[in-house]
């Protein structure tokens, strides 16, 4: 399988909570556990303006995953699309949490329900049956954006996505290990942005 | 409908009614019960998106506090004892009531209140009222909800509505837009397919200019936001047209050729310099002229306003001065632009069906407001005609002119009206009140019978408001939950009862629905197999050969001759809110902040939802937004109680502050419709707690042409819960 990728156009997110919702709709998550939450910066002072920032936040599959090494049971893998997904069977649940305890987003949490570790799959039924994400699908904006890419570009935009819009973005937890990327303007991320449009 | 037999699942077209907006949705059944519900990428509205409302939905068509069946009163009034009944012994025991109290007291003595039609009984209730011979109808939100927009089109456009979303009456077109203008309204919260309409322009470059006390999400997508301070907006409006005028940018060929009365405005607005301007609603001179600048040479400009400008006493004239901006700019009718109503829809549309307007001129002068706001209110009013709300109210509190009797309650107005506690005795003032809920609210709880409506899951209905060029037809998915009912089957059934006839062919639902799609040359079968049908409209009928805009002059009216004739002021103007910083300066001293409430949420609509696990996660509490600098100074920090009195109205409420920059040292916004339906042991369930309604004032002063109240721009004070 090709590797796949999950883009949010931050500029036209406005914390509208569909995804989150939908999130909750397709996976049965009960009040307290989710999977995708809003962020919310600001509004904070930007020169004579204000400005306030909205950040969609799910698993990121991170490429060094490390949830992935610390579980004990081996029960997160890897698929050959990227998605990191937690097998229920093996998961001991919240006696051990040393996954929640390893994620650097703070986006895997304990369903109280099964006692088991869960997080955001990509929707992994949905995408095998060649549909989209329920998240990407509902966003009124359309601003979420699923499929393949070529690596270099996911490389760029990734970068330009998290570290240019939102300064404080890196200041979150665990945000800290993508802190690479050079700052660029918000043309040129307009600019990436309308050329993703036309390549998903 | 797509069906898989194996799981016995079934896929079925259906158009979400949690809303005005009308989305197209695919809802899942297995054996009967709905499973999902997620957006239809084939439906033109929405094209797949959904808001957390529909995609929660789920949670409403099965929640367990959900009304299941009709019951009646068993303690006293307001205790919240209920026992089920029979259909047929509600249906009778109404029918009993009605026939006793049209006997002894004329029809006068029966009156409906409803809201926002949205759930299906919208003509059927205007067709009961009119077959029973009552006027006694009220929108418990016709002051001020999207009536004052209608009535200001109709002054300068002859028109109906040409600035909301409602685009089949006409509205703006923003996904063609180069400059959007969003005044007092934000789409992203109240109607997600302008919003998205809104975003699909601006990924074509259009800018966006935001006219709001709050900086909203809407405004923090914007080029230039105006921070207005409270109820000025028509002195900001005023202000930019005087800019546009005498900078030369308004669109000069438009203007000689089609608008009356430029002279005049000319010289009124010459009554308004920036400076002056300015000073009186705290934005920026520079912000003003970019504004005017940007949305007069950017073409084409659409523009939008909602409830921001139209709850308080300067609403009509401000609405005016707004409206004034699209012929001035010369965005009338083009693509892109403020889109004039289609003609001749193919369909018999609410218009058609606004049987209070057959009534006598004498019977409909019955109903209370019609005499003091004629042009509004009543047979010559542009957009519907029932009561004033604030003297509905009134009338049902005193009894005078007419004592009610039987009062049908389709809404909730303790959460959604002002002065809860005057409209909950008045509501208990009335002999025999019939509640229709999903939910027992703080409304229906003080009803005598309560009927279980069907939702939008169980069925049949056909839609067309707040399209563009489209109107679909929709078949119910499931049986209802319970003995849940199509509302429009109350009056068929009521009116079967009480021997009257209904002004409508309406044996049947499918009769009334039929009826309604005939024009198009269908049943509703085949809208309903077909989900959604296209009608087709032009740009700039106004080029057309003799055409002439319905006005008196045949043009459009900057001078408006319709206002001029009912003694309303013809040109627009300014004035200062009865109580404010600079009206009432002692006032203020006591009271030092301006309070504005009603910002609204996509999370909730109005006062419903708040018992939805999934959505009431994401927003708990009632909030109040207040500035930092503000908060400092009173020693409240980020989510404290906080108590608020007003200066209208003894009493306070409580509410959590949320301290944000996003709002002007001075002033306050708070949340509205609070109640709290998870306090099963409080019949009540906190309704008068952190109801900011509970301490606005639905008295005078009025809008001198709407009788719209202030419930944005009043004077409040805010101190700390201490515990």
């Amino acid at each position: 399988m090709a590797q796949k990728y999950l883009f949010v156009d931050l500029k036209y997110c406005y914390e509208c909570h569909a995804c989150s919702v939908a999130c909750k709709q397709e996976h049965s998550l009960p009040v307290g556990i989710r999977w995708i939450d809003v962020l919310k910066f600001g509004p904070k002072r930007a020169g004579n303006k204000l400005r306030t920032d909205y950040v969609p936040m799910m698993c990121m599959n991170c490429p060094s995953a490390p949830c992935i090494n610390v579980c004990p049971t081996k029960a997160i893998t890897r698929r050959s699309d990227g998605i990191v997904l937690i097998n229920p069977e093996l998961c001991t649940g919240e006696a051990c949490s040393k996954c929640i305890e390893e994620c650097s987003i703070g986006l895997i949490q304990i369903n109280p329900q099964k006692n088991v570790a869960e997080k955001c799959n990509l929707c992994v039924d949905r995408v095998d049956a060649g549909l989209l994400p329920a998240c990407v699908v509902a966003c009124p904006s359309k601003c979420m954006y699923y499929g393949e890419m070529n690596g270099l570009m996911q490389n760029i935009i990734t970068r330009l996505y998290y570290f240019t819009l939102v300064p404080e973005f890196t200041e979150h937890r665990g945000m800290m290990r993508w802190q690479k990327g050079a700052p660029v303007g918000r043309k040129l991320h307009r600019l990436f942005f309308s050329l993703i449009r036309k390549l998903l | 409908m797509t069906e898989n037999r194996d799981t016995g699942t079934k896929i079925v077209k259906s158009v979400c009614t949690t809303c005005h907006d009308a989305c197209g949705v695919l809802v899942h059944a297995q054996n009967g019960r709905v499973i999902k519900i997620e957006g239809d990428p084939d439906h033109p509205r929405n094209e797949g998106t959904m808001c957390p409302r529909g995609l929660a939905y789920i949670q409403l068509l099965y929640h367990p506090d959900r009304i299941k069946y009709p019951m009646k009163r068993v303690g006293n009034r307001g205790e919240g004892k209920w026992e089920r009944i029979s259909w047929d012994e509600a249906l009778d025991t109404i029918a009993a009531k009605i026939k006793q109290a049209k006997e002894e007291y004329g029809p006068e003595s029966i009156a409906f209140q409803y809201c926002d039609g949205i759930r299906g009984f919208e003509h059927a209730k205007s067709a009961f009222m009119y077959a029973l011979g009552s006027p006694m109808l009220c929108p418990t939100d016709g002051h001020y909800c999207f009536r004052p927009q209608a009535n200001t089109c109709a002054a300068t456009f002859g028109v109906g509505n040409m600035m909301t979303s409602e685009k089949r009456q006409g509205g703006p077109e923003f996904e063609y837009s180069k400059c959007i203008v969003a005044w007092g309204a934000n789409p992203f919260e109240c109607h997600m397919n302008t919003g998205r309409d809104i975003i699909k322009g601006m990924k074509n470059g259009a800018k966006l200019i935001v006219v709001d006390p709050r900086f909203t999400n809407l405004a923090a997508m914007a080029d230039i936001w105006l921070q207005v301070r409270p109820a000025t907006d028509g002195a900001l409006a005023l202000g930019m047209l005087n800019y546009i005028i005498e900078q030369g940018l308004y669109d000069k060929e438009f203007v000689d050729k089609y608008c009356f009365g430029f002279e005049q405005l000319k010289e009124r607005v010459k009554e308004y310099p920036l400076k002056k301007v300015s000073e009186i609603t705290w934005v920026p001179e520079k912000d003003i002229r970019r504004a005017a600048t940007m949305c007069a040479t950017l073409k084409p400009a659409a523009f939008t306003t909602r409830m921001g400008t139209n709850m308080h006493t300067n609403a009509m004239q401000s609405l005016r001065a707004v409206e004034l901006l699209i012929p001035l700019t010369g965005n009338v009718d083009v693509k892109g632009g403020n889109v004039l109503p289609i003609p001749n829809l193919p369909f018999v549309g609410r218009g058609e069906l606004d049987f209070l307007l057959r009534l006598p001129k004498e019977e409909m002068a019955k109903a209370p407001g019609l005499r003091e706001w004629p042009m509004f209110y009543g047979h010559d009013a542009a957009a519907f005609n029932e009561s004033h709300p604030p003297a509905f109210y009134d009338m049902l509190l005193t009894g005078n002119p007419y004592k009610i009797r039987v009062l049908f309650s389709f809404c909730d107005p303790v959460m959604g009206m002002q002065d809860s506690k005057k409209v909950a005795e008045a509501i208990k003032n009335v002999d025999f009140v019939v509640a229709s809920d999903f939910f027992i609210s703080p409304t229906a709880n003080l009803a005598d019978i309560v009927l279980p409506p069907a939702t939008f899951l169980e069925r049949d209905e056909f839609h067309y408001a707040y399209y563009t060029g489209f109107f679909c037809g929709r078949g119910k998915v499931i049986e209802p939950v319970g003995e849940c009912r199509d509302e429009k089957e109350i009056f068929i059934e009521l009116a079967k009862r009480l021997h009257i006839q209904l002004p409508l062919p309406m044996k049947t639902v499918k009769d009334f629905l039929n009826y309604s799609v005939a024009p198009s040359g269908m049943t509703f079968d085949d809208l309903r197999e077909k989900n959604v049908v296209k009608v087709p409209y032009d740009y700039k009928k106004y080029e057309k050969e003799g055409y002439r805009f319905p006005t008196e002059t045949g043009k459009i009216e900057l001078y408006s001759k319709r206002w001029e004739k009912y003694g309303y002021d013809p040109l627009p103007y300014y004035e200062e809110p009865p109580q404010s910083p600079y009206s009432t300066p002692e006032l203020f001293e006591q009271y030092p902040l301006i309070l504005i409430s009603g910002a609204r949420t996509n999370i909730f609509y109005h006062g419903a939802f708040r018992q939805i696990p999934w959505l009431r996660e994401l927003f708990p509490e009632p909030t109040m937004e207040i500035h930092p600098d503000t908060a400092e100074k009173l020693g409240i920090r980020d989510r404290d109680w906080v108590w608020i009195e007003t200066s209208q109205k003894e009493g306070r409420v409580k509410l959590k502050a949320e301290i944000t920059l996003g709002i002007h040292p001075k002033v306050v916004s708070a949340r509205s419709h609070w109640w709290f339906p998870e306090r099963a042991d409080d019949p009540e369930r906190g309704c008068m707690e952190s109801n900011i309604n509970a301490i606005l004032s639905a008295g005078a002063p009025y809008d001198p042409i709407s009788g719209s109240t202030v419930a944005r721009g009043c004077l409040c004070k805010i101190y700390k819960v201490e515990d």
